[in-house]
Parts: structure tokens; C-alpha cells; sequence
């Protein structure tokens, strides 16, 4: 509220005439100044609200682009193809920016801009009818040498596979006869007439079998039709069924009616049609083959053989040729080829049941190959904790708790020096875990004194001396305090009467504050899964050792001693079915692996 | 519609002011390329008086005089007397070529203004135009126009070109036929185009045969209407009629009423989720009550005012693009006009002359990869042509296309075409060549936009002509007459 | 800290106890008046010391045995050794022995109460055992307490005197199945190497396989 408010809602009249006019006058015309609007514009918006974002526009900038000169484009003829000569020239006309006399000057023989694009694919000419014709005559000797080559090395193989073929035929005739005749002293007398139909009929079929299997064989000279026919036999020896058989030798005998010539020769005219083609669709194969019509009948194959074997000759001659060019070439194998269609025409024939199954196979495969890989991973730890040293001596020695002892020094003098520093490193780690804002306390092993003084300590004085030490540096009034540990170790223990008192020092060990009992004291070896538990069980169980029966079986006298060797043993018994888990994997990975060979 | 260097390298056009026609079976589309839409859409008939003797109206349109005489355009729906009406394409191809002609020039020089001399024509043609008729067809535009230069494009390749896919199948379900083509690097592959005539005309054919069935149900143009009143069938119609000009000839009328059962057809239509003909009678059962409810009952208004309502019939109707023996003509006379098709297309060459027919169909056959079930779509063999519907059409196409292309045309089929409007047809469609091609992945490319689907021949062409790399591509008069007919319809016209 | 609440990282030190329960058979002339007709044993639940001259009241403020529910006044509480209870009965159940520490900062003991669940035994579970005619049952068990971490109060009362000494000899021959002694403890572990190296056996047994196996499939897979 101002105070012009205050004075209408009192009704208390005013000297108006003075301060507001001036100050409305004011605001009117700064506002007029600063808005570049239309003064109706403006009239709209109205004084109370300021225009948030005016951007400052020329006063007549809209005036000023309106005055400028329109840039000039002129209707233009040009011709596209101005670099082919031999093309006539269509004159075509589009507009172009520039003014016409700019555009002249400029003009020159510019060729058009997109005739850049216009490239032809380059690959080399047809040559001359001579020179073709002394090629075919090479390429026909060259391919005879290789068909000749091929066909002995089919013959032999043929010959392996008419002794496999008779062999079998043998077999499938003698597991027929046997079948018969068992059939036949089943049936004999209740159904004579309808089984003597059936193997009339059973005959035949085999009879057909045969025949289309001879059939087989005199067309597998034929070069051409070799995959197709082995496809077919095993497609035939696969599925026995006989009626298949049957249409498929009616079909192979209706093949050999019309006897298949060598394809018929490329003549030079054909091959001219099919360089020009070639030139015209660059060298797209669908495309050719789709325009390609000559009296002769060729497949996609057939051209690009020709095609390919031709370039490679005229390349060879040629005194420059790119050696790679042409092994590139030359790679190019037609029955290769049609192998290879062959193959994916069977891939996209898959039904939708065949292809869920090989989708559930990858994915099972790929599981498969993870649980290899997690399998190899347990391995290797597996075989690292069996390579852990190993008890070789006997047990027997250590068996009474003064022999025990004496291990148990000699191993602390085995790493005195590892676990004092290991010592050194937790006491700096409490230290730094203090609250107590002190200078940190003087290394202890520092001092050569206390290294001296201590050599015959306990492991666990030196930990409890080292304590008090630390205690005592951090407040130095308790030091003369009595103090139970100090009192402990004015008593200079053995190991022995440390056991006595019950003490263990546990080193680095996590421990949880706290009272327990022994028997349910938490050692490694017991952490461990029920079921794991179980199963450690039942491996003790068949060694013959007393568990009496249940699985919590405990030492009956569960002492500090006894408990670690019961932890020692559990865990070993862990890794015992560690072992034999692994163990049977590998046998089952073998028996996988077996049965693969198998089936191979 | 710049040329400079810098806007061309980004779009690569070049706007010459080309002019594009394709003619249709139904519709013929006009218009200047590089627009997105033609300027004329027209229909492919035209309207001329009865009793001129048609050999004087050749030997004038010849000169062109005598234009007057054709109507086109809207115009033919005047009721005027004695006009006939006559198409002039059949299966997209000119039969009526001096119609065309005076259609074409009425359209270049009466709405489009065209300056002959400046502008080509880039000209859409169906895959299946034999030489002759191409060769027919260069000639005529050369001759009667004074097109600098001409190009031949085949509507597949112009498909291709609209949707940008070089590798493509164009599946074209228009007025007269239902074509399939492969498209390769934007060139059409002709000995795996396959053509039937289930099409638009034949789902007309059906509607009109089974309409004849009511007897009742009074059909007339709508020009004779002056004034109705809503009926429902089976009530009679209540309408007036116009008075009308006399000798109103028999085929205005049926084109008249040919523009009813258009209607009918574009609007009545659907296609039904699964094949309605079944072995399994119950299923069949259960699928002719459930397209028999009332939730799949459509009413049609005719002119007269007349409704009717359809329901399972409307989708017979549609299921005979996939099964055409469903529907079975009570007219003796359609029965023969669709003869079993299985669109198979012999495309004739030069060649064709000196070799024996038998020969061809066994270089067809006796492909290195022989396609699945080739077999019993030998007529020859079964004495009896096998029916192809739509889906079998596409996949007996893909089987024949080389195995290396098969996977990317698969998953670049274009449906195009009027009649692919018909509601539900794609999604039927696409299951049924999933099914039927389990091993390929089938990907199925409609326009959204029902009038660009209808033209998208001609944006196609379009596009094509505005392309600056297209230009060297553009065939001369002089060329055409220097390098002979043949070599240019073969080699420059791909 | 001079309360003694200060625990003391990485010790641990363990007090061996008994606990368990001694049974015999009510022999009419020990029955009281007031003992229930159809109680058949005298049974005494107990928990403490091994050893005799340790004294644990520093430590243990009350030991309480929550007995059956069908027993006047279940939980006995017991706050000065020996802690036992004494009671007639004639059916076996569960006693949860209960032992509180002594609570309280200023004491520095700071353990939480401690329970040993001890199922009361009247009928000899060994078989092999022959039972005495009297129908003795001892059901003693042997466990230590341990203190893991001890405030260095519990360390001092603890380490006053040395509680492990467990005798060589039993006080008894005749008390073999109330008593532990050093021995059974050599015993034990002896048993346990035994096992430990049959165990070790098997492992090695079972390793040899392992590497077999492995090398056949190596042969295999080349």
C-alpha cells in the first residue's frame, strides 16, 4: 500500500496537482524511448506491463532488406553430359544464381556439376575373336586337366564307398532276412495272406532301393551333379523311407533321360553380348543374369565364370597386371559357388520348429560355455589348494601336547620375523585407530632394547607388552597403576602355563567381543552351509569315521586343541568333495566329450 | 532450387522442370518433378462422341484438331448424349494410344502450360511393357511433342526411388494387376516379376456380381439422382430423377455405376485376420459367426439413397487378394475373365523369336538355386494353373530371387497401390509371410499416407527427375534415332 | 579405563567348565512325602568350574535353570556356587542354563548373559555303557567359556589364577563318565589325526584320479 492509498481509503483529500503528474509524465516517456515498437503495438500492450524480451530491431531494418538488390538468377541452358562426346546432347534448363552476364563470363567449358558422379566401372575389354578363341583353348585344356584330376581322385573315393555300400547292403539284407523270418514264424499262422502282401511289397521297395542306388553311381561321373547327388544318397540313406526312395530315383531317372552335356561352349559373339552387359549393368550379377538373354541357357554362375576366366587371361597378357587382381580372380569357383547357395537355400528352409531349436541350442551352448569357463576358474583354485604344502611326516610325533609344543616353537621361530612385523603394522593400525589426538607413538621395534628384551617373550607377552607400552604412552598416569597385564607379564610365562590360564593370543584373527562356548566357537572350516555340512557328513560317515549320526557332530571334549584339529579336519574334508566334485565333472565332460567322438 | 555447388552437394537435386506421367489403370498423375505431389490426377478414360466413325478421329487427332471431340478430365461425368466412354490403359499399359495422346497434350498444354521445348518427360511404365509397346511409345512422344528429351522409368524402380531403398520388393496392388517386383540397386529384375489380375478390378467384379444378387437393390449413377430419402434394404428406394439429356449411351452409365462400385469397394472392405475358406469346417464356422456380428457390419449408402448393410460378405470380398478361388462368380461371363493365375510373366526379348517357348520355361525352372515347390507351378506339368494369392505371389517371388539378395529384399518389401488401402491388409499380410518364410525376416514398408501410397509411382518419379545425377541419363530425340530403338530401350531405359 | 571396561584386541582366554546333570533312581525309602508318586528319578542339574579352586563370583553374578513349565517355580535362580539344582521328576526335558555376569560398568565385566542349553538325561543313552544298578545317569558335559576379547578386568580375574589345569587323573575311577581329564583330551586329538589322515588319504587318493582323468581328457581333445 503507498500512501496514496492510505490517504483515498481515509478520504483525506490531497494536493494532487504537484508530485504524481510529474512522476507519470516521467515513466511515459522513458517507456516511449525505449520500445522500438509501433506506437499501436505498443498502445496494446499498455504501460503497466513492461515487453519482457524486445529485441532491438532497426528502426527500418524490414525497409532496409526490401531496398536491397534481389540477387539475380538466371534461366540457364546447360548439358549434362558434356564430357561423354559420343552422347548427343540434351540441352535441359534450370535456374541458376548470378546474373546473366556474370554467368557468361563465367561459362567457359565448365562441365556440368553432377556429371562428375557419372563414372563407369573399369575393368578390361573383350579381346579380339583370335585371341579368344586361343584362350577357351587353354581353358578348356586346363579345366580337362583339373576334371581328369578330379575324377580319379572320385573314382577312388567312389570305389571306398561301393565296398562301404556293398558291405552295408549286406548287412540291411541280413537284418532283413532275420526280420522276415522272425516275422514270419510270428504271423505265419494268423495273418498268412497279409504279411505275404507286405513283404512282396517290402521287396519291391528294396529292389527299388537298388536300382536307384546303381543309378547313383553312373551319374556320379557326371562332375556337375556330384554334390547334389551325395546330398541326395545321404538325404536317401538318412530317411529310409521307401517311397521317397522311389520318387527320388523316378526324378534321377528322368535327369538321365535328357543326357547332360558339357554346357555348351561360350561362343565369341555370347561372350561380346555378355562384356557388354556386363559394362551396361556394372558388373551386378542378379542384374546381368536378369537381362541376359541368349539362346543359349546359363546361370549366374555360368557368366561370372566365363566373365572371370576370360579377364584373367586378357590381365595375364597384359605387360602391368595387379598379381592380386587376378589371384582374386581366380578364386572364383563355380561348384564352390553353387555349394554355397546351396547351403543357405537350406538355411532359409528351416521351419519355425527347427529354427526355435537351434535358437534354444546357441543359447544353451552359450551356458554351457560359461559354466566351462566358471568350471575352469574352481579348477585352478582347486589345484592351487592342493598344492599347498602337504603333512609328510607322521603325524605320530606331534601327538602328545609336548611334541605339539615343540612344533609350535619351532614354527614360531620359522616366522618370528614375518609376524613381528605383522605385529609392528596392527599396532600402527590401532594407533592410527586411536581417538586420543597424540604425537604417535615411537616405533617399538625401533628401539634395539626392546627387540632384545623380548626375544624370549611369548608371542602373546610381546603382544600384551607392546600393549601396555602403547597405553602407557598415551597416558603416562597409568603407568603407575597396577595393572593385570603388567602383573601377567611380571610372571614371564611359558606357553604352557599360558595355556594353563587359558590365553591364546590370536593374532590377526577377527574375534567378536564376547562370551562363547567353546563348542560353538565359529572356526573357518565350520562355516559352512548346511547342506555342505551334510554332505561332509556323510563323506565322514564313509571313511568310517564315528559321527554319531547326526550332523553336528562335535569333539566330546571341545577344547582349544581339539577344536582346531576338528576344524582342520572339516576342512579338509571340504576339499576332499571339492576334488571329488571336480573330479566328477571332468568324467562327465569326458563321457561328453567320448560320445561326441561317437558320433563323429 | 538452387544449382549452386554448395546447396547440390547437400541435396544432390538439380531442378530442371521436368515433367512426369504415369499413367494408371484408374488414375493418370501429372506434374512438375521435384514437387511432392502431381498437379493433375485424372482419371485414365475418356468420353467422345458415339457417332463419330472412329478412323476419321485418328487421322485428326494425328494433327491434333480435332482435340475437342475427346472430353477428359471431370468432364466426362457431364451426362451429355451420345458420348461413350473408353478407357484408355489396360493393365497400365496405353491401348487407346491416340486417346492418350490427345489426353496427355490437353493435360501438358491446357493445364500445365508446358513449354515443350525445354521440359522432358520422364514417363512410368509397368515392368511387363513389351518392346513394342515401349518401342510405340517413344516414337508417338517424340513425334506428336517436342519433349527435348524422354525417359522410359519403371513404376518398381520409381517405388524404390520414393522410399529411398535400392534393394527392395515392390509389391503393387493396383487397379488391374497385383504386381510383385525385386528391385535391385533401383533396377528392376524382370524374370522374377510376377503379375495376377487380383486386383482392384476383380474385387469390383465380385461386389458388382454379388449385388446383382439383390434383387431389390435399385444401382444408378449418381447424375440421375435429383433427390432421395434414406431407405434401408430391404426397403425399396425412394428417389427422383433428373431430367437428363437424351441417348445417354450404355457405357457412360457403367462407368457411372463402375465409380459406385469403386466406392463400395474402398470403403466396404476388410481384410480378415486369418484365410476364411478352412478344411476345418468348425473353424470356418466359428470365424463366419464372428465376422457375421454386428460389430463387423457396415452399411453402404448407394445414390438412389438405398442402404445396405454387409457384414461377412465385405470380407470374402477381401480375402479373395489372398485367396482368390473364395469367391465364386454367380456371372459365367467373370468366371472366364479370371482365369487361374499363378503370374507367371513371360517377358519377350529379341532373342524370344529364334528359340522354342519350351526352352524359356526351362532356363526359368532350371535355376542354379531351384526354388522350393518350383515344381507344381509348372502349368505344363499339372495341366492346370495353380491359383496365387497375394502372400503366395510374394513368397513364390522370393524363392526365385538370388539367395544372396533374398535376406535385404525380404526386409525391404514396399506395398504400394489402391488397393493396399483396403483396412487390415498389410498386418494379414505380413503374418502370412512370416509363416510361410520362417526363415527370413520379413519387414513389410507401407506409407502411412493413403494419397501418397496411391501416388507413389509418380513422387517416385519425381524424385528421380529432380536428381541432378540423373540428368545424363536423359534420352535425346537424335540419340534415340542414332542408336536405334532397341538399344536404347534396353540399355538406357533399365 | 580404570573401571577395567577396556577390551583388549586379539586375546582370547577360556575358563573349562561341566555342566550337565547326575540322575538316579528314587529308591522308595528317598522318596518324601511330598514327592509326587509318579516321579521315578532324582536328577541334580549343575554348571561349573573344572576346576574346584576356581572361583567364578567375580564373574558371575546368578546362575538361573529354567526347568520344565509343568515344575513349581520353572526358573531357579542361583546366585552363589555350587549352581545346582536338585529336583524329582520322571520325564527328560530340555534345562536352559543361564548365566549372568555381573552387569554394570563400574564392575568392567560388560558381558552379556550366557545360555547353555543342556537336555536332561534320566535313561543312559549309551547302550554299550553298562548301566549301574542303581540306575546312576551321568550326563556331564565338558566345554569352555570363552572370552574372546576380554575387558582387562575379566583378564584379571581371569588370569589370577590358572584355570586350564585340567588333571591327569580322575579323582575317581569309578566317576570315568562325570570327569575330563588331560588325557581324553590327547586322546581326542590323537582320534581326530587319525582321521585327518585318512581323510588326507582320500584326498590324495582322489587327487591321483583327478590328474588321470585330466590327462586323458587332454589326449582326448588333441
Amino acid at each position: 500500500m503507498s500512501a496514496n492509498d492510505i490517504l483515498d481509503v481515509l478520504n483525506i483529500q490531497r494536493d494532487e496537482s504537484k508530485q504524481p503528474a510529474k512522476k507519470k509524465q516521467k515513466t511515459a516517456v522513458e517507456i516511449q524511448r525505449q520500445s522500438g515498437m509501433a506506437r499501436e503495438l505498443y498502445n496494446l500492450i499498455g504501460p503497466n506491463t513492461p515487453p519482457v524480451n524486445l529485441p532491438f530491431v532497426g528502426a527500418n531494418s524490414s525497409k532496409a532488406s526490401m531496398k536491397m538488390k534481389v540477387s539475380p538468377w538466371t534461366k540457364r541452358a546447360f548439358k549434362p553430359n558434356k564430357l561423354n562426346k559420343d552422347s548427343d546432347e540434351v540441352t535441359l534448363h534450370h535456374w541458376v544464381k548470378g546474373s546473366k552476364e556474370l554467368l557468361e563470363q563465367e561459362e567457359a567449358d565448365k562441365p556440368y556439376f553432377f556429371e562428375k558422379f557419372n563414372v563407369k566401372i573399369d575393368f578390361p575389354e573383350l579381346v579380339n575373336e583370335e585371341t579368344y578363341d586361343k584362350y577357351m583353348v587353354e581353358i578348356k585344356e586346363r579345366e580337362k586337366r583339373l576334371r581328369e584330376e578330379k575324377k580319379r581322385r572320385e573314382k577312388e573315393k567312389k570305389e571306398q564307398e561301393a565296398i562301404e555300400k556293398s558291405k552295408r547292403e549286406q548287412e540291411a539284407k541280413e537284418k532283413e532276412k532275420k526280420e522276415k523270418e522272425a516275422k514270419e514264424a510270428k504271423e505265419s499262422k494268423e495273418k498268412e495272406s497279409v504279411s505275404a502282401s507286405g513283404e512282396s511289397q517290402e521287396i519291391e521297395e528294396s529292389a527299388i532301393k537298388l536300382e536307384s542306388e546303381t543309378s547313383n553311381k553312373e551319374s556320379e561321373s557326371k562332375e556337375s551333379k556330384t554334390d547334389d547327388n551325395i546330398s541326395k544318397d545321404k538325404e536317401g540313406d538318412s530317411s529310409k523311407e521307401s517311397n521317397q526312395v522311389a520318387t527320388e530315383a523316378k526324378e534321377r531317372e528322368a535327369n538321365e533321360e535328357e543326357p547332360e552335356e558339357e554346357p555348351e561352349d561360350w561362343t565369341y559373339e555370347e561372350t561380346q553380348y555378355l562384356f557388354e552387359l556386363t559394362r551396361d549393368f556394372e558388373l551386378k550379377w542378379p542384374l546381368i543374369y536378369d537381362r541376359y538373354n541368349y539362346p543359349t541357357k546359363r546361370d549366374v554362375e555360368d557368366l561370372k565364370e566365363q566373365f572371370y576366366r576370360i579377364c584373367i587371361k586378357t590381365l595375364e597378357d597384359q605387360p602391368n597386371s595387379n598379381p592380386s587382381l587376378i589371384e582374386s580372380l581366380s578364386a572364383y569357383s563355380k561348384p564352390r559357388e553353387l555349394e554355397r547357395k546351396q547351403y543357405l537355400e537350406n538355411l532359409l528352409k528351416r521351419t519355425p520348429a527347427e529354427i526355435a531349436e537351434e535358437e534354444s541350442l546357441v543359447i544353451e551352448a552359450r551356458r554351457f560355455e560359461l559354466a566351462a569357463k566358471k568350471m575352469l576358474i574352481e579348477r585352478s583354485h582347486l589345484l592351487t589348494l592342493l598344492d599347498s604344502p602337504q603333512t609328510t611326516q607322521s603325524v605320530q610325533q606331534y601327538q602328545s601336547s609336548q611334541g605339539l609344543t615343540n612344533l609350535y616353537n619351532n614354527l614360531m621361530i620359522i616366522d618370528k620375523n614375518q609376524k613381528k612385523r605383522q605385529l609392528q603394522q596392527q599396532q600402527k593400525a590401532i594407533a592410527s585407530g586411536n581417538q586420543d589426538p597424540v604425537p604417535p607413538p615411537i616405533p617399538i621395534a625401533a628401539s634395539s632394547s626392546f627387540k632384545k628384551d623380548r626375544s624370549f617373550q611369548t608371542h602373546l607377552q610381546q603382544y600384551l607388552a607392546g600393549l601396555l607400552k602403547q597405553s602407557q604412552n598415551v597416558n603416562p598416569a597409568i603407568k603407575q597403576e597396577s595393572n593385570a597385564i603388567q602383573q601377567l607379564l611380571a610372571k614371564r610365562l611359558t606357553q604352557k602355563e599360558e595355556e594353563a590360564y587359558g590365553l591364546h593370543f590370536h593374532g590377526s584373527e577377527k574375534l567378536n567381543p564376547g562370551v562363547i562356548l567353546r563348542s560353538t566357537q565359529k572356526l573357518p572350516g565350520l562355516q559352512q552351509k548346511q547342506s555342505v555340512l551334510k554332505s561332509v557328513n556323510s563323506v565322514l560317515q564313509e571313511l568310517d569315521i564315528p559321527t554319531a549320526g547326526g550332523t553336528s557332530w562335535k569333539p566330546v571334549m571341545p577344547t582349544r586343541k581339539t577344536m582346531t584339529k576338528y576344524d582342520e579336519l572339516i576342512r579338509s574334508v571340504v576339499a576332499l568333495l571339492d576334488l571329488k566334485k571336480g573330479k566328477d565333472k571332468l568324467e562327465a565332460e569326458i563321457r561328453l566329450i567320448k560320445s561326441q567322438r561317437g558320433l563323429q | 532450387m538452387s544449382s549452386t555447388a554448395n546447396s547440390a552437394s547437400v541435396y544432390g537435386g538439380d531442378e530442371i522442370n521436368a515433367i512426369v506421367l504415369d499413367p494408371g489403370s484408374y488414375h493418370t498423375r501429372i506434374g512438375y518433378a521435384g514437387d511432392d505431389f502431381p498437379k493433375v490426377i485424372t482419371s485414365s478414360y475418356y468420353a467422345s462422341a458415339s457417332n463419330e466413325p472412329m478412323e476419321a478421329e485418328k487421322e485428326d487427332s494425328k494433327i491434333g484438331s480435332k482435340s475437342t471431340k475427346r472430353i477428359f478430365g471431370d468432364a466426362i461425368d457431364v451426362p451429355r448424349s451420345n458420348y461413350n466412354v473408353h478407357p484408355i490403359l489396360k493393365d497400365s499399359v496405353i491401348v487407346d494410344w491416340d486417346a492418350a495422346l490427345d489426353q496427355y497434350h490437353h493435360f501438358f498444354k491446357n493445364v500445365m502450360n508446358v513449354t515443350y521445348e525445354e521440359q522432358p518427360v520422364l514417363i512410368t511404365e509397368p515392368v511387363w511393357a513389351e518392346p513394342k509397346y515401349r518401342q510405340t511409345l517413344v516414337e508417338n512422344f517424340f513425334e506428336y511433342y517436342d519433349f527435348p528429351a524422354l525417359y522410359l522409368a519403371k513404376a518398381p524402380s520409381c517405388v524404390s526411388f520414393q522410399q529411398g531403398r535400392p534393394n527392395c520388393l515392390v509389391v503393387d496392388i493396383g487397379h488391374d494387376s497385383v504386381s510383385v517386383t525385386p528391385v535391385i540397386d533401383g533396377i528392376c529384375m524382370m524374370k522374377n516379376t510376377m503379375r495376377t489380375h487380383y486386383a482392384g478390378q476383380f474385387l469390383v467384379d465380385q461386389v458388382q456380381d454379388h449385388l446383382a444378387k439383390y434383387k431389390d437393390l435399385s444401382v444408378e449413377g449418381t447424375y440421375k439422382i435429383k433427390s432421395k430419402t434414406p431407405t434401408v434394404y430391404p426397403e425399396n428406394a425412394e428417389f427422383t430423377t433428373r431430367t437428363l439429356p437424351e441417348d445417354i449411351t450404355a457405357s457412360y452409365d457403367e462407368y457411372q455405376k463402375s465409380k459406385i462400385w469403386h466406392e463400395f469397394r474402398e470403403t466396404m472392405l476388410e481384410v480378415p485376420e486369418r484365410k476364411l475358406a478352412n478344411n476345418n469346417m468348425q473353424q470356418s464356422a466359428t470365424m463366419k459367426e464372428f465376422y457375421t456380428s454386428d460389430a463387423n457390419t457396415r452399411l453402404f449408402e448407394f445414390p438412389t439413397g438405398q442402404s445396405l448393410s454387409l457384414n461377412y460378405d465385405r470380407f470374402v470380398f477381401a480375402d479373395s487378394i489372398f485367396d482368390p478361388s473364395i469367391y465364386k462368380f454367380a456371372n459365367q461371363e467373370l468366371t472366364s475373365k479370371y482365369p487361374p493365375n499363378n503370374g507367371v510373366l513371360s517377358i519377350k526379348s529379341k532373342y524370344d523369336d529364334y528359340r522354342p517357348l519350351k526352352r524359356v520355361r526351362k532356363a526359368e525352372s532350371n535355376q542354379s538355386t531351384p526354388p522350393p515347390g518350383d515344381s507344381p507351378t509348372k502349368p505344363s506339368k499339372n495341366g492346370k494353373h495353380e491359383v496365387r494369392g497375394l502372400s503366395q505371389l510374394i513368397t513364390h517371388t522370393l524363392s526365385t530371387i538370388d539367395i544372396d539378395l533374398r535376406t535385404s529384399v525380404a526386409h525391404n518389401i514396399i506395398v504400394t497401390g489402391g488397393v493396399s488401402l483396403v483396412p487390415q491388409l498389410t498386418e494379414r499380410l505380413y503374418n502370412e509371410l512370416t509363416n510361410t518364410n520362417p526363415g527370413l525376416k520379413i519387414r513389410l514398408h507401407a506409407v502411412g499416407n493413403s494419397t501418397e501410397r496411391l501416388n507413389q509411382a509418380w513422387i517416385g518419379g519425381s524424385v528421380l527427375a529432380s536428381l541432378g545425377t540423373f540428368h545424363q541419363m536423359w534420352v535425346s530425340k537424335h540419340e534415340y534415332e542414332e542408336a536405334g530403338a532397341e538399344r536404347i530401350l534396353n540399355q538406357r531405359f533399365r | 579405563m580404570s573401571s577395567g571396561s577396556k577390551r583388549i584386541k586379539f586375546i582370547s582366554i577360556s575358563v573349562p567348565v561341566l555342566y550337565g546333570n547326575h540322575a538316579i533312581r528314587l529308591t522308595p525309602e528317598k522318596r518324601k512325602p511330598t514327592t509326587p508318586t509318579d516321579h521315578t528319578h532324582e536328577w541334580t542339574v549343575f554348571f561349573k568350574p573344572v576346576l574346584n579352586n576356581i572361583d567364578l563370583t567375580p564373574l558371575i553374578k546368578k546362575v538361573t535353570f529354567k526347568l520344565h513349565e509343568t515344575y513349581e517355580n520353572p526358573v531357579r535362580s542361583i546366585e552363589k556356587p555350587p549352581y545346582q539344582v536338585t529336583e524329582t521328576g520322571w520325564g527328560e526335558f530340555e534345562i536352559i542354563i543361564k548365566i549372568h555376569f555381573h552387569s554394570g560398568a563400574e564392575l568392567g565385566v560388560n558381558e552379556k548373559n550366557f545360555q547353555i542349553f543342556h537336555g536332561l538325561r534320566l535313561h543312559p543313552f549309551n547302550p554299550q555303557h553298562p548301566t549301574k544298578e542303581n540306575g546312576e545317569v551321568h550326563s556331564v558335559l565338558y566345554d569352555e567359556l570363552v572370552f574372546q576379547e576380554p575387558t582387562e578386568r575379566v583378564f584379571e580375574i581371569l588370569t589370577r589364577k590358572p584355570s586350564n589345569l585340567l588333571p591327569y587323573k580322575l579323582s575317581d575311577p569309578d566317576k570315568r563318565s562325570q570327569e575330563f581329564i588331560r588325557t581324553d583330551e590327547m586322546d581326542e586329538l590323537a582320534r581326530l589325526d587319525v582321521y585327518i589322515s585318512k581323510v588326507r588319504e582320500e584326498i590324495e587318493n582322489q587327487r591321483n584320479q583327478y590328474k588321470d582323468l585330466e590327462q586323458e581328457k587332454l589326449a582326448l581333445l588333441q
